[in-house]
Formats: structure tokens, sequence, C-alpha cells
């Protein structure tokens, strides 16, 4: 009996030990995933970007965690996509896929997968195929909701603030009907908030429709996620058990299109294990 | 199981009428029964828990809740905010002892208690006044009339404890009232079933 009871108690302390000690799980888990993304990028002859860690500070990077060395300010890990678009030049064709650290201010961390195509018609098509054929490979149940930010820019125009921006983020039709001077104005985004999972007549909405024939793929208008580089079309990646997975979106660089996304690695390998624990 | 829609019910106060309102839209809220966390019929789990819980349980996986704007604005959570609901309507005042005369504009470096530190902190910063905050969870009043803080910032629905205390308020930070606040990616998946909910409280508000 006794010899039970110290059985027990050494295996729970060797247990802690274990589970303390063990640095290498989530670079384990982390590093399946990267392999197989990795292998299917290069199939879609995409090279792999080592970005620079630390940027000088300007209002063009977004995100990131803030420094100051008493001289000048800094970002560590910025968003890289507002990276490559403060600091690409020339016009060359690129196809690009990156892992990067993302640490933020409140010191919560991740590894990002990203991926850019830069100056090309098709870039929404490439990518939106990309993102299916990468998220199939780990067999994850998700969905991609399409919104584009051109229709909430061309409804706002003078009413546009991050006030504004908020309520609709939120829903929160009450706040917009004070908030909203012109009526024409409430009404027709009072309307929009309620087409979740309506094509309507925007073209760029039908162009997917017509080349990606994906039921996971939803139109919803109503998604307003506001970033100061995304110019028309805006994703956002979620799995069925309510987990957001990444988001994307296309922008202009140098005068020419191109789209990306990023997909966080801890949601992804959160998703794919606990998957595995249910089975 | 899956597929039913969770609801977050706030303990105490705002109970009743949070109940009160799901059963005019046709939703008749169980209770668990002894020392359970939540019960469930064929359409709806029932979650009881704090109210200043709330918005984290539904911003992590329940899928609708009620709680006041004041808590959602306080832990800035990422949640929908489809509907300001008719009832728990108070607000959230400055308040100093009645014998002192300060306007917020005096309150330099003043160290002001409250459950509310990110909101009263706003709430200054917006006058370019910097303070000190203590972040208190239960009877505010207290450290406002031992002098453990120069003011305080709390909820007000009477007045009446203020009243009794010799506090006054000197200025409103916010009126509150109570919230609908749903899941953001429940409102994805489960629209059609969430959006029929926020329908029917819209025609009875």
């Amino acid at each position: 009996m006794h010899f039970l009871m110290y059985d027990r108690f050494f295996l729970s302390i060797l247990e802690v030990i274990y589970v303390k000690r063990d640095i290498f799980s989530c670079s384990k888990r982390y590093s399946s995933v990267a392999k197989k993304f990795r292998e299917i990028m290069y199939d879609e002859n995409h090279y792999e970007l080592f970005p620079q860690i630390i940027s000088k500070y300007s209002n063009d990077l977004i995100k990131g965690l803030k420094y100051s060395n008493s001289k000048d300010f800094y970002l560590i890990t910025p968003d890289i996509t507002s990276w490559i678009i403060k600091n690409q030049k020339d016009f060359n064709d690129e196809k690009l896929f990156y892992i990067f650290p993302s640490v933020n201010n409140s010191l919560e961390t991740d590894y990002i997968f990203g991926v850019e195509i830069i100056n090309d018609e098709n870039a929404e098509i490439k990518i939106l195929n990309i993102l299916i054929k990468l998220l199939d490979s780990l067999k994850i149940n998700f969905f991609i909701d399409i919104s584009s930010v051109l229709i909430w820019k061309n409804l706002l125009k003078d009413e546009f603030s991050l006030k504004i921006i908020e309520c609709i983020q939120k829903k929160n039709t009450n706040k917009l009907k004070n908030l909203i001077k012109d009526e024409k104005t409430k009404d027709n985004i009072i309307s929009l908030l309620s087409k979740r999972g309506k094509v309507l007549n925007y073209e760029p909405f039908k162009e997917i429709k017509n080349k990606i024939n994906d039921k996971r793929i939803i139109y919803d208008p109503s998604n307003f996620i506001y970033n100061d580089y995304y110019f028309d079309l805006i994703f956002e990646i979620y799995s069925s058990d309510g987990t957001i997975i990444g988001n994307g979106g296309n922008y202009i660089i140098n005068g020419n299109k191109s789209c990306g996304f990023n997909l966080s690695f801890d949601n992804i390998t959160k998703i794919i294990w606990s998957d595995l624990n249910e089975k | 199981m899956k597929n039913k829609i969770s609801i977050a019910f706030p303990k105490g106060r705002l109970l009743k009428e949070s109940k009160d309102f799901f059963e005019k839209i046709g939703i008749f809220v169980k209770e668990p029964e002894n020392r359970k966390l939540y019960c469930e019929d064929n359409n709806f789990k029932y979650v009881y828990s704090r109210v200043s819980d709330i918005p984290i349980y539904v911003e992590n996986g329940i899928d609708i809740g009620i709680c006041g704007n004041d808590i959602v604005k306080e832990k800035n959570s990422d949640i929908l905010i489809p509907l300001e609901l008719p009832f728990g309507k108070c607000r959230m005042s400055l308040i100093i002892k009645k014998e002192k005369k300060f306007f917020p504009e005096e309150m330099q470096g003043f160290k002001i208690a409250t459950k509310f530190p990110n909101i009263t902190e706003n709430f200054f910063n917006s006058l370019g006044i910097k303070i000190k905050t203590l972040k208190l969870n239960g009877t505010i009043e207290l450290s406002a009339k031992l002098n453990i803080a120069d003011a305080i910032v709390d909820i007000v629905d009477t007045g009446k404890t203020l009243y009794e205390n010799d506090l006054k308020e000197i200025a409103e930070i916010e009126k509150i009232n109570s919230v609908l606040v749903i899941n953001k990616i429940s409102y994805k998946l489960k629209h059609d079933e969430i959006n029929k909910i926020i329908k029917k409280m819209e025609m009875i508000i």
C-alpha cells in the first residue's frame, strides 16, 4: 500500500519535471506543420523570405513590439506585409513565404506563417488556392470569410472614422444609428450588416465564386477588418471549432496589385492536437 | 450537443431581468439543479457566471451573454455587441467626499480607487490629467470614506449609498446599460440561429 502511494507520488513529480523540461515539444509540433507548408510552397515556386527582425519605427509599420535604445525608436517583429510595402522599391513580381516570430506590446508571442504574391493581376485567386491547399494538407476543418474594405470605404465616405469602424466591427447598430448623420448612409450600413452569405453584385466576389467554387468560402460583406494597407478584399480564416487561424487581403504596392495572408502557428497546432486528442 | 447555443447569464442584480427578457422572446431559461454549474434543454445551454467574467467567457467560446457595457469596455473584449438592452441602466461616476470641492481637471496626481482602472485612466487621459488608480474589487466607497483614496470611480444607481456615506458625484464618466454580447466566430458559425434571437430582441426593445 505504502509502496503504491510513494510510487504514485514520485510519478506525479516526474510528470511535472518532464512537462517543465520538455522545451522541444512545441517546436516538434511547429516543425511538422512547417515542413508540410514549406514543401507545398516550394512546389508553388515561392521562395522563403527572411525578413529583418527589428526595423526603425515608422508610422507605416504596424504591430510588433516597440523598443527604444535612447537614440532611436524601433519595432521588433513588425507586421511583414507592412514591412514589405514600406521597403519594396522595385516593380518585380515576387512570390514568397515566410515563417516569422511575432511579439506584440503585451509580450504575447507566436510564429506566423505568411504568403505573399506581389505584382500579379490574379493574386487573390492564386492566394486563396494556396491557402485552401495548405489547410487541406493538415486536414483542418476551416472556413474563409471574404469581405471588402472598399465597399465599406465607398459607403462611409465622409463618415469614415475609427469610432464608426469600431461600431461596424462590433455590429453595434444602436450606436451606429446615433453616430451616423446621413439617413441614407445609415440605412445602407444597417442593410450591409445583414448581408452575410450574399455575393452581392460585386465583381471581385463574383470572380472568386466563378474561379474557386469552394463551399468553405463564405462571402460576408458585413465583416470589416480595418487595416491601413488593405485595398479591397479581406479574408478571415477560422476553424469549425471557433478558432481564428489567420487573415489576409489584397493591397497595392508601387501601384501594383498584390495579395497575401498569414496564419498563426499557435492556433493551427492547437487545432490539430486537440483534434488528435478527441480521436 | 455541439450545435446548441450557449448563453451566459450574469449572477446577481441583472439575472432576473435577463431571464425575463429572454422569456419575452420565447426562450424559457433553465437554472441548474444542486451545485451544477450549467444546465441545458433541447436547444440551449445555460451558463451562470459572475457578471465581470461574462465578456471573457463569450470571447473564448460561449455563444451569447448579457452583461453591462462598462465591463466590456473595461476588459476591451473582442466580442460583438449587437444590442443595447432596456435594463440595467445606471451610470459610472467620479465621486468625492461631500465636504471636498474639486473638479476632475484639478485632480493631477490623485489616487483614485475603482473596479474600472482602464476606464478611469482613459477618462483622465482625455483631460490630460495623470492620476494613480487603486484597483479594488468591492466596497469602493470605503476607500474614500477612510481617506485611502482621494476619489473613487464607481457605478451609481439611485445614489442612496453615496448619500448615506457622505459622498457626492462630481462627474458622469459613462452611461451604463446592459448589452447583448456575442462571440465573433459563433456569429459566423451559428449565424441563422443567433440572428433570429437578435431580430426577436430588436422587436421588443
